[in-house]
């Protein structure tokens, strides 16, 4: 009998301990999210801010917190800000970083529950493809690039319609892939082709 | 040798708990010795060295060959051991060059042994005896004129993609040998691409042709390193003793196993062994 008490006491010792490892790594977590927004913005192109330093395997305290999504967005609006999107032409540590937000923002953007924020990590993924537009002089590289921006702000504002700064991009997009369409028919095209307007028509002969 | 007989006990009502306990212990020992020894013969039996190290084992691999400007001539021999290799595997290959533009040389499901045809263009010319790869002639090759040009990287993997899912391959996977000099505009291009062949589990391996370290640095971040074949140290010109270019990886679940098995048959005979009965006093007991 006493032994059998024991065991269930041992059981229960163990179980308390692992709630209060659990209870440890959830206020972690909690501290690794303020704490880190506030060293994001206080310095957007540090170290990695969100690091959380818990005591139980597998990110047992991630999981049960959920915080998954949000430090994914937070991950991918980092490495957005680090890969310099205003940037033409970046250097060798902002492309890596831009190849990384994609793949974060991609990723994120397909599992997220929270639409708005799901509208908002389309919208950055656009963004991208708009600053892999401005970067190269290829037309059909450029054609892609606007195709793959215009999906991305099409889907943020289906997701989230209140989404102001999507919306702004999709027209932007729209435009930009009208004047270039308009630019590569004009310059595809051989000379007199172009129509029927003044100072366009062939040569003629005249009298 | 026989086995002393047991002792007979006249009541066993004290130990029934303990018996009870000692069984349940043997068997789940049993069990987990069992299952251990099954574990290990399974895992060594999927340890097959050198014909997993480019291509994922029972899989349709496209080679990927890239014959930019940029991949000097010292790169053929390892291009040429990578293709023997797999000539010699005689495994079923798809067979695509890229340079600003990729194109199919061969389909998926082709015999590697077909490759056997090409491997003249990136081995030294018979005959000559250079001291190192880059003293090396090799014979003219038809996309040296006007084919190379710019590494379109994802241009040639999103054509292999599509070639395999085009012939509805179950078990595709892509090998890629390149320098992975990707210009910066094609990289939002390759990490689609890599997305999507990450999203339908297709593996895709690399040989790199002496990369550059910023290069490398990309397709680590992009692939992991457990993507990279390594075959850029291994470079000679004597292809008969280098046949195989990269050792298998270390089988850490069959020595974990094999940890496993030692540990529970430790157990096993620290606990449940006999309790060993002086001969002096089985010798009273059979007087008595």
């Amino acid at each position: 009998m006493n032994r059998r008490l024991l065991a269930i006491g041992l059981v229960l010792a163990s179980a308390g301990l692992l709630l209060v490892l659990l209870a440890i790594d959830l206020g972690s977590w909690h501290a690794a999210m303020v704490r880190g927004d506030v060293r994001f913005a206080a310095d957007p192109g540090g170290r990695y801010p969100w690091a959380a330093r818990t005591v139980l395997p597998f990110g047992a305290g991630e999981r049960v917190l959920g915080v998954h999504d949000d430090v994914a967005y937070r991950q991918g609006v980092r490495l957005f800000r680090i890969g310099r999107p205003r940037v033409a032409q970046p250097r060798d540590a902002a492309v890596r970083a831009r190849s990384l937000a994609q793949t974060v923002l991609t990723h994120a953007s397909r599992g997220d529950a929270d639409l708005p924020r799901r509208s908002a990590e389309a919208n950055l993924l656009g963004s991208l493809f708009l600053a892999g537009n401005a970067g190269t002089t290829d037309p059909a590289a450029r054609g892609d690039f606007l195709v793959a921006a215009n999906a991305e702000y099409a889907a943020a504002v289906a997701l989230d319609p209140e989404n102001d700064d999507a919306k702004y991009n999709l027209e932007l997009t729209l435009v930009r892939r009208r004047a270039q369409l308009f630019t590569d028919r004009g310059s595809g095209t051989t000379p007199g082709a172009l129509g029927r307007g003044a100072g366009l028509g062939k040569t003629g002969h005249g009298y | 040798m026989r086995r002393p007989t047991a002792i007979p006990l006249a009541g066993d009502g004290p130990l029934r708990s303990t018996i009870r306990r000692t069984a349940v212990i043997r068997v789940v020992l049993a069990a987990t010795l069992v299952a251990l020894l099954v574990t290990e013969v399974a895992l060594a039996r999927a340890v097959q060295p050198r014909r997993d190290v480019f291509v994922p084992n029972g899989s349709d691999t496209v080679v990927v060959v890239d014959l930019s400007a940029s991949i000097p001539p010292g790169a053929f021999p390892t291009i040429a051991r990578v293709l023997g290799q797999l000539t010699h595997d005689d495994v079923p290959i798809g067979f695509v060059i890229f340079s600003d533009t990729p194109y199919e040389l061969l389909p998926p499901g082709t015999p590697s042994r077909e490759l056997a045809p090409f491997l003249r263009f990136f081995t030294p010319k018979p005959g000559t005896h250079p001291k190192t790869v880059w003293d090396a002639k090799f014979v003219a090759n038809p996309w040296q004129q006007d084919f190379r040009g710019g590494t379109h990287i994802s241009a040639a993997l999103a054509l292999a993609d599509s070639i395999l899912r085009r012939d509805r391959v179950r078990r595709g996977a892509i090998l890629l040998l390149s320098d992975l000099e990707a210009p910066s505009e094609d990289v939002p291009a390759l990490t689609s691409i890599v997305n999507r062949l990450r999203d339908e589990h297709r593996p895709l391996r690399v040989v790199g042709l002496f990369p550059n370290h910023d290069s490398l640095g990309l397709f680590e971040q992009l692939l992991g390193p457990q993507a990279f074949v390594n075959a850029s140290k291994a470079v000679t010109l004597d292809f008969r003793s280098q046949t195989a270019l990269s050792a298998i990886s270390t089988p850490t679940g069959m020595i974990a196993a094999g940890l496993g098995l030692l540990l529970v048959l430790a157990w096993n005979e620290g606990w449940l062994v006999r309790l060993p009965i002086p001969a002096r006093l089985r010798a009273r007991e059979v007087e008595q």
